[in-house]
């Protein structure tokens, strides 16, 4: 979930963090299958377990109450705007894959498509996805298809990307695991340190508008550096 | 000189088989659900807890960074 970028995810992330409390940056906690809190209150897993070794022993016990259904989920994992997944991208350090139609109707056959390679093996974790309408690529320097898929490359601020690979609408799942493959290959992301980011990013007076304000009373000043 | 030879080639292992874990711990990633409303359904449906790790995708106004 990302803070700040959506007003009801908002008041879910608060109350699992100091009900009360402002909401911060960062939020963690472990819930039961209908969103129950079992564990919260901290802002990351360092902040409840030692080490990795104890967070893995603790969601093992967790797990272990539940049934738990094998199987891979079925929806693609997308992130609510393009804008936004263009930014998500470039914190990951992933390429992005985009789902290309005028309307709901034409995006979900290919939302389906696209969400078979995503919970692959090969491709887990490996890209950010979004779906929209070519409008919504308009900070996506070569992007030029309507209806189809899109592969992008974030630049350094996800403000903008580049497209990698197009494919059309009647594009196969071997096309769509040989698009995502490529896009991989060749997205080099640019690697600063967190200090060094923020710095050039004030510099270059790039600003990011949230959808609602930081609150967070630990969260540095914007622009820094005039 | 040959127990020398001998430790240099296990150096040299060690160094590579350090780089590639770093490679593939790197290129390794987490399948992350990005909004409440998917993970609930998906966590609902399976049976399965939730883990939660929510954070800002800028840093004082900078995007492009968590």
């Amino acid at each position: 979930m990302m803070t700040y970028e959506s007003a009801s995810e908002a008041q879910i992330l608060k109350a699992y963090w100091r009900p009360g409390a402002p909401l911060e940056n960062t939020v963690f906690a472990i819930t039961d299958p209908w969103g129950r809190i079992i564990m919260g209150g901290g802002r990351s897993p360092k902040w409840v377990f030692r080490d990795s070794a104890e967070m893995a022993r603790t969601m093992d016990e967790i797990a272990r109450h539940y049934k738990g259904e094998s199987g891979l989920p079925d929806g693609l994992p997308s992130v609510d705007t393009v804008r936004l997944a263009i930014d998500v991208a470039a914190c990951d350090k992933r390429p992005l894959a985009v789902v290309v139609g005028k309307n709901s109707e034409e995006r979900q056959q290919l939302t389906r498509n696209l969400a078979s390679i995503a919970w692959s093996d090969q491709f887990i974790g490996k890209l950010v996805y979004s779906a929209g309408t070519s409008f919504d690529l308009k900070n996506v320097r070569g992007a030029t298809t309507t209806n189809g898929y899109v592969f992008i490359a974030p630049n350094l601020f996800g403000t903008e990307g580049t497209a990698l690979m197009q494919l059309p609408a009647n594009a196969s799942i071997s096309d769509l695991q040989r698009a995502a493959q490529l896009a991989i290959t060749k997205y080099r992301p640019q690697v600063l340190s967190h200090h060094d980011h923020v710095r050039l990013g004030h510099m270059e007076g790039i600003e990011w508008q949230t959808a609602i304000p930081v609150t967070d009373p630990h969260s540095p000043p914007r622009r820094r550096f005039p | 000189m040959k127990s020398k030879l001998s430790f240099l080639l296990l150096l040299l292992s060690l160094i590579c088989w350090t780089f590639k874990q770093a490679a593939q711990a790197e290129t390794d990633g987490i399948g992350w659900i990005p909004t409440w409303k998917q993970a609930q359904e998906e966590a609902a449906k399976k049976h399965k807890p939730i883990l939660l790790v929510a954070a800002a995708p800028q840093c004082a106004g900078v995007p492009g960074v968590w």
